[in-house]
């Protein structure tokens, strides 16, 4: 019994770690309509840029998330306005091919410029435990956690409270539509992608406390936002929460109930059964953001 | 038109002319063949490999320069030098058998010495066994080289089987002696066979199996893992895989306060970024490895591990690993079999070589019937104060193992 309860405290924690990295991910697919195959190589940037700071003047992973996420932020609004626009009204397909071609084009310069060598960025209290009872919970982790949900937090009131985010969200739904009334349709999407560029920076910067790191790690976490993007849905700011944390505690369920060998089956089996129970995603709204052509 | 009378004159006197030509031509290569023993060598000078092809190069160089410039060795009373016949196999298979085929059919040499990869070596020794030449195969090491009843391929690094023999002796015989393993394994082609063959090891040792997983490459978790480990006490948490889920093990183990006796590792901790990234949370971690130059080994031709780095390091730069030693260890055993065997004839020299059994700066090497290296020993290495030391076995060690690990609230 405790073991199960020990796993379910481990699935929630790693849960919350995934939410981060799938937020992002969520925003340019729900708003601009782009599938971003460049969000996990962005994350990894996120994470050189604490690295630095770490390794340069000692700064706390942790205290570099507005940094990393302002770095990001000017890259992904630049990003967005220069090459992504390029392909916000064509096929699918095109953004498909491009992010892809960006993300290959990051990692080799990652490569050439910072080299395969793996990095870390741990925090001096890396290991504190807390103890409840019988169970072993890192602040760390916990910490990790609390930044997701206050990230969540922070997306809701700034999409739901701010004119601007308003804009967004209008775009989003009818780009036409917000047009007519006067929203900036290419200041709108640069910020958004901005924005969800900043997410992928605050991930990587806990990537880089919790884990080393490398250039060629971008894929897989692009694997894993389109996972919890999937899961949690498109439409709604809790999505990524919530797909985030089914997502962990299917893998730690997984591993404990079948052994770690079927964690990757759980991990898209999970997939396939929202396909076809409830393909919206768990907290997707219908018609929300249906890939257009 | 010659006349009949120039004609006879030329041919009386061209002849003698072309019967010296011919003797002189002849002379320095018979007294060449005389005082050289040719051996033939496809290494990845280019493409993937070049790096590691580089390391063997390095090390097939050093031995030939070392033993040549010390005026040779004897081989039945006359003193001979080494010459090494290099070909670029591109870091592809293909090319390498092709060359291999060049080496014996048109250069006409029967004694090879491999390239870097298993999977070339796999391709290159076919080849040879074919024409009944010897391959030494330096640093290529899968089991499966050794599977196909060759008699004419003798492998000097131990096969990935033998990876964990020392790192799971060590727990095993150490008091307190290690009972229980528990085998984290990514799923690929070396680690599970390494893995596998370290079970048989675990076994051999005493000790009990009580986990073996399974994990994708890549993954973010061992969390539910090492739960498990802490729950059933495992002594020894043995770790195959790449460095990065090597880093990841030892920071989670860390976190959730697991405390094996020991945690080791098939590779990954001799890599920098280990100690990097995890500062003096690397401490204790072991980890298997082939040679270092700090092993206490002695032997004939090159007095000892120490000695071979040291004059190594004075001609290339920089202190050579095993790929170096591996190498230059592979043609002093070739010359002592073709001295052995009084001859370079590769029937004399492939019998020559299952009956060698030498101490070298590289170890023991003695060959058992399927052409493996079974004399020497692994070495254990621990990270200590976050140096790499080579701590087992005692004969070789330059420190004590510390054994069991201290718990992580003690540190």
């Amino acid at each position: 019994m405790e073991i199960i309860a020990a796993t379910a405290i481990n699935g929630i924690l790693l849960g919350g770690l995934y939410a981060c990295v799938g937020m992002g991910f969520a925003l340019t697919w729900g708003i601009l309509n782009v599938v971003n195959l460049a969000h996990g190589v962005m994350v990894i940037l996120g994470a050189y840029v604490t690295f630095a700071l770490y390794k340069g003047l000692g700064v706390d992973p942790l205290l570099t998330i507005p940094v990393s996420m302002a770095v990001l932020f000017a890259f992904g609004y630049g990003l967005q306005r220069g090459v992504i626009n390029l392909i916000v009204r064509a096929p699918v397909f095109m953004t498909l091919i491009l992010t892809f071609g960006l993300e290959m084009l990051i990692i080799n310069a990652l490569l050439f410029g910072a080299s395969a060598d793996f990095r870390a960025a741990p925090p001096s209290y890396a290991a504190a435990v807390i103890r409840l009872g019988p169970f072993i919970v890192p602040v760390l982790r916990l910490t990790i956690f609390a930044v997701a949900l206050l990230l969540t937090t922070l997306l809701f009131l700034f999409m739901y409270r701010t004119r601007r985010g308003n804009a967004i969200l209008a775009t989003g739904q009818d780009k036409e539509a917000a047009e007519l009334v006067g929203v900036d349709i290419a200041r709108t999407y640069a910020m958004s992608f901005g924005i969800a560029s900043a997410f992928a920076g605050a991930a990587g910067s806990l990537i880089a406390s919790l884990y080393a790191f490398s250039p060629v790690l971008g894929g897989p976490y692009t694997l894993k936002a389109f996972l919890v993007t999937v899961v949690g849905g498109l439409g709604s700011m809790a999505g990524p929460i919530v797909g985030g944390l089914v997502l962990g505690l299917a893998e730690t369920g997984g591993s404990l109930a079948f052994g770690e060998t079927w964690v990757e089956v759980v991990s898209y089996g999970l997939l396939v059964l929202i396909l076809i129970v409830r393909p919206e995603g768990i907290l997707g709204k219908k018609y929300f953001a249906e890939v257009r052509n | 038109m010659f006349s009949s009378i120039r004609y006879s004159a030329l041919r009386s006197v061209a002849a003698p002319v072309v019967a010296l030509f011919v003797v002189m031509l002849g002379l320095p290569a018979m007294a060449a063949a005389d005082n050289v023993v040719k051996v033939g060598a496809a290494v990845s000078l280019t493409g993937k490999l070049a790096k590691e092809g580089q390391l063997v190069r390095h090390g097939y160089d050093f031995y030939v320069d070392y033993v040549n410039s010390r005026g040779g060795f004897d081989v039945a009373g006359t003193r001979h030098k080494f010459e090494l016949k290099y070909y670029d196999d591109e870091s592809d298979a293909k090319t390498s058998a092709k060359l291999v085929e060049k080496l014996i059919s048109t250069d006409g040499i029967k004694l090879i010495m491999s390239s870097y990869s298993s999977g070339i070596a796999l391709a290159s020794s076919a080849i040879t066994e074919k024409y009944r030449a010897v391959m030494l195969g330096t640093a290529a090491n899968a089991d499966s080289l050794f599977e196909r009843d060759y008699k004419y391929f003798f492998g000097v690094l131990k096969p990935a089987s033998y990876n964990l023999q020392e790192t799971l002796a060590m727990p095993a015989m150490l008091e307190p002696k290690a009972k229980t393993a528990a085998f984290i394994v990514e799923n690929a082609l070396w680690p599970l066979s390494a893995a596998e063959a370290g079970v048989e090891w675990a076994k051999k040792y005493g000790m009990q199996v009580v986990m073996f997983e399974k994990y994708a490459k890549g993954t973010q978790d061992f969390s539910t893992l090492l739960t498990q480990i802490k729950s059933k006490n495992v002594d020894v948490v043995v770790h195959l895989g790449y460095v990065n889920d090597a880093i990841l093990l030892m920071k989670q183990a860390k976190e959730l306060r697991v405390n094996p006796k020991n945690i080791a590792f098939g590779v990954g901790p001799t890599l920098p970024d280990f100690t990097q990234a995890l500062g003096n949370d690397a401490n204790f971690a072991t980890v298997s490895t082939f040679w270092t130059p700090t092993m206490k080994y002695t032997g004939d031709i090159i007095p000892s591990a120490a000695e071979y780095a040291t004059l190594f390091e004075k001609k290339f730069g920089y202190v050579p690993d095993f790929h170096a030693a591996v190498s230059s260890a592979a043609l002093l055993v070739l010359q002592k079999a073709v001295q052995a065997a009084g001859t370079t004839d590769s029937e004399k020299v492939r019998a020559a070589l299952q009956t060698i059994n030498l101490k070298t700066f590289y170890g023991d090497i003695k060959f058992d019937e399927k052409g493996r290296n079974t004399a020497g020993k692994m070495g254990v290495i621990q990270i200590q104060n976050q140096k790499r030391v080579v701590v087992w076995p005692a004969e070789i060690g330059e420190a004590k193992p510390v054994y069991p690990t201290p718990a992580w609230e003690k540190r």
